[in-house]
């Protein structure tokens, strides 16, 4: 700068075009570039849940399940190959022999089916002395039954599950969580928390950007509020595509954890939970007008949500004040749902009130966030 | 450019300010922190909306002329985590233009930490940045809000050479700045500012002449001297212990005080041509230093 050069006949930039789509673009790929140079993204979004899932899933990878199947040698057949041989062990027996197994714990669930002509009544039976595994036990029979059902197409619905818990006599004998399906129940739930954490810290990262005022520099250049907003949500997208991939590529290659199914139902649940957190996340930088406040209101929000919404253990064994609690936790409609759609083989239509939930939240969060957040830091949180 | 003129009041930084700028022109807004300098600027980069008054740039709303403006706000403003490189063509298509990064970094002499991170940049480097960020659209106004606050006086003056070098180029320059020097080393025209209003404007050697006076003299003295009554003395005023006064004569104003304080109390004497600075105390009866301390 010392030697000026004199007025350059070499431009220093060329005029591209007036379209929104080429800052919209540019400012994603910046965002991209930051999320991924961020250490605090890359350690709290993604190296945390997975490190939960894989000493979760390992500390309680206990032996295998072993199942007791009543039913027809066909029928058997379909249910043994549902039932991932590396978890499960499958037996089949008698009724009798199966109810007594139950009961006993020598079993840890059956299935027993009945009738021969669609539908057919499916009964999984469970011990209510294992209060922490039933979920889990549930969700598997469902799962395989929901492929006996594929196969079986064309009526449906061709077997009807219920289920009934069955009480030992000597009362409630306390369950253990040494059971390879618990990361089944866990991976969703840790899935649903790792997709709240990213958005809410979407509303940290903007509201360091306004702190330093460098919202204020790109409100100054011609991009449209809802490009600069547009391009926060693909960020985010991608973000979460990322913690898909991840946390499930590695439940998968190392707990054999699966999408269900319905992977298009999960995929559609992620997206609605992703863009409700984002939204989430853009109401704190609308309350808090600096980092450190920021980082505080997220952590209000999260760590009781982690420990009460049922992600780690099922709160059908909750006391009844913390199943009263974890209603009004966002994460729980959000965790139940993916539970259901990737262990529990469930419909659209058993997970239309948890897609119901977060989609009125987010709404709701979304217009209350427009309606406070500003990108000037004096005007922040007043 | 028709020009820009604005005038609103209600807000108490500012209260009813009219600024008119050529196409071409340097222009400075002088005045000390808290006068209303940057709420203005603001407002003429379209952050702001005035709660009264009519904003043309260049001769469009200020939100509709955002493209064709390039802005120096005074804080950071950086993303920390991209490059200088990648912050020139983040912004350059922010703006929908393709800037090219390498001849702005030189610009700024900055080529050498093209790859570096934002956040490892020095104070000055990072204003040097934020300079080049200004360019990244061929703006035809350039706003520059406190451009050299925080500087060494080399990078100051880098900074100033920069700025010419911007009008030389054909751009319309506007800048904020408390620093009487800056204004007139650089200004075609200057508007001072205080308590969100204008006091004057002028061409700052215009502005200067109007004064009437060859020189102030600026002496240590008691505030009970009264020597507003000293003969030759046009213009007095006081503050934290000195009196500055002004005069054509100065012969007449030195001997007068020689007489009036005694030989030995004339202590601590200065004598400098007439400022900015001298208008703005004629004007306010106060200092633009003394303010930017509070």
């Amino acid at each position: 700068m010392s030697q000026l050069r004199p007025p350059t006949s070499r431009p220093l930039a060329t005029f591209r075009s007036n379209s929104p789509w080429l800052p919209l673009v540019a400012l994603t790929r910046a965002n991209l570039m930051l999320l991924m140079r961020n250490r605090q993204v890359v350690v709290f979004n993604i190296l945390v849940p997975l490190l939960l899932i894989v000493i979760f899933g390992g500390l309680f990878q206990g032996g295998r399940t072993r199942v007791d199947i009543v039913a027809s040698p066909a029928q058997v057949a379909i249910l043994r190959q549902a039932l991932p041989r590396s978890s499960f062990t499958v037996h089949d027996v008698s009724a009798a022999t199966a109810h007594q197994q139950v009961l006993n714990n020598s079993a840890d669930f059956a299935i027993v089916i009945t009738g021969s002509r669609l539908p057919l009544l499916a009964k999984i039976e469970e011990n209510a002395g294992n209060i922490t595994e039933n979920a889990s036990f549930a969700a598997a029979a469902q799962g395989a039954l929901a492929s006996l059902n594929q196969t079986l197409l064309g009526t449906p619905p061709a077997v009807i599950p219920s289920v009934a818990e069955m009480h030992p006599k000597g009362g409630v004998s306390a369950g253990s969580l040494a059971n390879a399906n618990y990361i089944d129940f866990l991976t969703p739930g840790i899935l649903a928390y790792a997709v709240l954490t990213a958005g809410l810290s979407a509303g940290i990262r903007l509201v360091g950007d306004r702190e330093r005022g460098t919202l204020r520099r790109v409100r100054a250049t011609p991009i449209p509020v809802w490009a600069f907003l547009a391009s926060s949500v693909v960020s985010q997208l991608v973000l979460v595509a990322v913690q898909v991939v991840v946390l499930l590529g590695v439940g998968h290659l190392m707990y054999s954890v699966g999408l269900g199914p319905s992977p298009a139902l999960v995929v559609l649940l992620l997206l609605v939970g992703a863009l409700c957190f984002l939204g989430g996340g853009f109401l704190i930088a609308g309350i808090a007008n600096r980092d450190q406040s920021a980082i505080v209101l997220m952590n209000l929000v999260t760590l009781p949500q982690l420990f009460i919404a049922g992600i780690f253990y099922p709160l059908s064994g909750a006391p009844t004040w913390l199943r009263e609690l974890a209603v009004i936790m966002p994460l729980k409609y959000f965790a139940d749902g993916l539970r259901g759609l990737m262990a529990q083989a469930q419909s659209l239509r058993a997970i239309t009130p948890d897609l119901a939930v977060l989609i009125g939240l987010g709404v709701a969060v979304l217009v209350l966030a427009t309606r406070i957040f500003s990108f000037d830091p004096a005007a922040a949180g007043s | 450019m028709r020009g820009l003129r604005k005038s609103y009041g209600a807000v108490a930084a500012v209260r009813g300010i009219d600024l008119e700028i050529q196409r071409g022109q340097i222009v400075a807004l002088l005045g000390p922190n808290g006068a209303g300098k940057t709420t203005t600027m603001e407002i003429i980069e379209g952050l702001r909306r005035p709660d009264a008054g009519e904003v043309r740039v260049l001769g469009q709303l200020p939100e509709q002329a955002r493209s064709r403006v390039g802005v120096q706000l005074q804080e950071g403003a950086l993303y920390a985590d991209l490059t200088c490189a990648e912050t020139l063509t983040l912004f350059g298509r922010l703006y929908g233009w393709e800037a090219d990064a390498a001849a702005l970094l030189a610009l700024v002499d900055l080529a050498d930490v093209a790859a570096r991170r934002t956040e490892q940049l020095s104070g000055g480097q990072k204003r040097r940045l934020q300079l080049a960020l200004t360019l990244c659209n061929e703006p035809e106004l350039v706003i520059l809000d406190e451009p050299t606050t925080g500087l060494d006086p080399l990078s100051r003056r880098q900074t100033w050479a920069m700025i010419k070098d911007l009008h030389h180029q054909g751009r319309t320059v506007l800048l904020t700045t408390h620093y009487i020097e800056e204004a007139e080393q650089l200004a075609e025209r200057v508007y001072i500012i205080d308590g969100g209003q204008v006091v004057a404007e002028g061409a700052p050697a215009t502005l200067i002449a109007e004064l009437g006076a060859a020189a102030t003299i600026s002496v240590a003295a008691d505030s009970r001297a009264q020597l507003e009554a000293l003969p030759g003395v046009q213009r007095a005023a006081y503050s934290e212990g000195r009196w500055e006064l002004q005069g054509q004569e100065l012969g007449v104003i030195l001997a007068a005080l020689n007489q009036q304080l005694g030989e030995g109390a004339l202590r601590d004497v200065s004598v400098r041509p007439p400022s900015l600075e001298d208008v703005f105390l004629a004007r306010t009866g106060h200092h633009i230093a003394a303010e930017t301390q509070s």
